[in-house]
């Protein structure tokens, strides 16, 4: 009977061991990945403070380019007409 | 322009996130403008921009990331990550008060092609999720808008109650009398993007609430439209 339990337990064992390992593999490859990934935030934090800030400055440089071109085109225009 | 921003922005939100547990509110600049959502990286969750008459101009941004470790394992990696960058410098400015409690403060500088920019970003850990609010400007015009970066900064609160944000009364009965007014229609997604009920419901009322939440700032006003058009919806 002794041997019958520890045979039946020790082939519990050897069927559940690789699932367990498995589910523990897992979770060991997602906090590693956790981990590894931690800090990001910052650095999107850090990475918009300038990105964000560039683009405001390029949508003013097309703003000044649009409004310079409008004026010399205004002003090629009234030359234009005085010759 | 800026209601059409609001409107894609609660669109967007429709799409893009569900109703997180509680809120991370700040007040931006009163003049200062919302960052397109589209061109913001995975963390942020929202981004403002200042006027500047140089190459850069001034932001605020927050992102917030959900995190496993504990609040000082969260900085030494961030503390790390920006020493690992070479160029960078770090300094750490130490703890820092909020409106949601003590937070931690540490300054940046990066050089880019158009100078050196100076970063103020303050780190607040709750509930396994980092809130990191990254300010900065070139660091010629930093001390011209560090006034602007610290009222920011300070006003980073934290709420489940959204509305608990305004603290006039008679300004927070009349809204939440407004929403429940509205919130009377149930829709689908696509009725409540119909054109029509944009014009007759939605943008009245919109309107009304940017003009009563005011004080809250842009931020709080963007997070409240998006929560109650959420609510309008049928799930």
């Amino acid at each position: 009977m002794k041997i019958f339990i520890i045979s039946l337990s020790a082939l519990l064992m050897l069927l559940s061991a690789p699932l367990v390992a498995k589910e523990e593999l897992s979770q060991l490859a997602e906090q590693t990945d956790q981990l590894y990934r931690a800090g990001c935030g910052a650095e999107d934090g850090v990475y918009t403070a300038l990105s964000s800030s560039m683009v405001a400055w390029g949508v003013g440089a097309v703003v000044v380019i649009a409004v310079l071109v409008g004026s010399l085109h205004s002003s090629t225009a009234h030359s234009g007409h005085n010759h | 322009m800026k209601y059409f921003a609001l409107i894609f922005f609660c669109i967007f939100s429709l799409h893009a996130t569900e109703d997180p547990p509680s809120f991370a509110v700040f007040t931006p600049p009163k003049t200062w403008e919302i960052v397109s959502p589209e061109t913001l990286p995975g963390h942020v969750v929202v981004s403002f921009v200042g006027k500047s008459r140089k190459e850069l101009a001034p932001s605020i941004n927050l992102a917030i990331e959900e995190i496993s470790c504990s609040s000082a394992e969260y900085l030494k990696i961030v503390k790390n990550l920006n020493r690992s960058h070479s160029g960078n410098k770090w300094r750490d400015l130490g703890k820092f008060k909020t409106e949601a409690g003590e937070a931690h403060l540490s300054e940046i500088e990066t050089k880019i092609p158009s100078g050196t920019v100076r970063l103020l970003q303050l780190i607040f850990v709750h509930d396994n999720r980092a809130y990191i609010l990254t300010a900065g400007a070139l660091k010629e015009e930093f001390a011209r808008h560090y006034q602007e970066f610290e009222g920011a900064l300070k006003s980073f609160s934290i709420t489940k109650d959204l509305f608990s944000c305004i603290t006039n009364n008679e300004k927070k009965e009349k809204l939440l009398e407004a929403i429940a007014h509205l919130k009377e229609n149930k829709l689908s997604r696509d009725a409540f993007l119909n054109p029509q009920f944009q014009e007759s419901t939605w943008i009245p009322f919109q309107n009304q609430f940017l003009k009563d939440s005011i004080e809250q700032g842009a931020y709080f006003q963007l997070l409240a439209l998006q929560q109650i058009a959420s609510q309008l919806l049928i799930e």
